[in-house]
């Protein structure tokens, strides 16, 4: 496998699997807001370049890299929020450690 | 395999997968009050039983409210319907191409016959589940372009690894 067939098979895989997680939040009437879509377009390159990476490092096969990138696309928001979650809980710590 | 066939069964395998997944992930959703509260029935003990199941009642009464008010809009009903005509057709006539290598004496006369009624059975299969799920779903254009979404993937994904 070239190149660019692994990067352009982990961009589609992530996108399929944000599509996938998208079309469950929307099907079970949460509400999806223009910062969802925001961070999905965000995060479709980063994970696709990742994965894409990682697959002509490592000579993975197709499969792998499909479900790689799915499984990346469907908690790629849950991720994001944790991290987000994470650096706010560091942010007041420093922050409170300074004012001390 | 030409390239056609190859575009065609990559699309087929991978909408049939991600739909599937789709399908089961949405309806374990409408499913999961319902398995707490007979979760909560299976752990309840003593004087408590009858109020855990009449909680568990109330939770089966629940998801049919829920269901009830999910299709509102005009046309889910025959969206249902005919989602489920779809799926019931593809079932088979995906079985019919085999059945007829079976019973047959030449199988090997009826690959091409296989061959088109498999791609039949994918085509009103994924269609069929897409109207299932737009047709018990809170958003039904959403849905919809969501299906249209991941068969696009399917077609990035056929066309790439040509």
């Amino acid at each position: 496998m070239r190149e660019w067939q692994a990067y352009a098979l982990a961009a589609f895989a992530v996108l399929a699997g944000q599509v996938l997680r998208v079309g469950q939040k929307i099907e079970a009437g949460r509400p999806v807001t223009w910062r969802d879509l925001f961070v999905m377009c965000s995060l479709l390159p980063a994970f696709g370049s990742i994965v894409g990476a990682g697959a002509t490092h490592f000579g993975w096969p197709a499969w792998s890299i499909l479900v790689a990138g799915i499984s990346a696309g469907w908690v790629g928001f849950g991720t994001m929020r944790f991290v987000l979650v994470l650096a706010r809980q560091i942010g007041a710590q420093m922050t409170g450690a300074k004012g001390e | 395999m030409t390239a056609l066939g190859h575009i065609m069964s990559v699309v087929a395998i991978w909408t049939m997968m991600l739909f599937g997944l789709r399908f089961a992930v949405a309806a374990g959703n409408w499913l999961l009050p319902l398995a707490g509260a007979a979760w909560q029935l299976a752990r309840c003990e003593g004087p408590d039983t009858r109020i855990c199941r009449r909680r568990f009642l109330q939770a089966v009464d629940q998801l049919h409210i829920d269901l009830h008010s999910a299709i509102t809009t005009p046309w889910s009903a025959t969206l249902l319907f005919a989602g489920s005509v779809l799926i019931g057709f593809a079932f088979a006539a995906g079985s019919a191409g085999d059945a007829a290598q079976l019973v047959s004496h030449h199988p090997e006369a009826w690959t091409a016959f296989d061959i088109v009624t498999d791609c039949i059975a994918a085509l009103a299969g994924v269609t069929g589940m897409a109207f299932v799920q737009a047709a018990t779903s809170r958003r039904r254009t959403a849905s919809f372009l969501v299906s249209a979404a991941l068969v696009l993937t399917g077609l990035g994904i056929g066309v790439v690894t040509l």
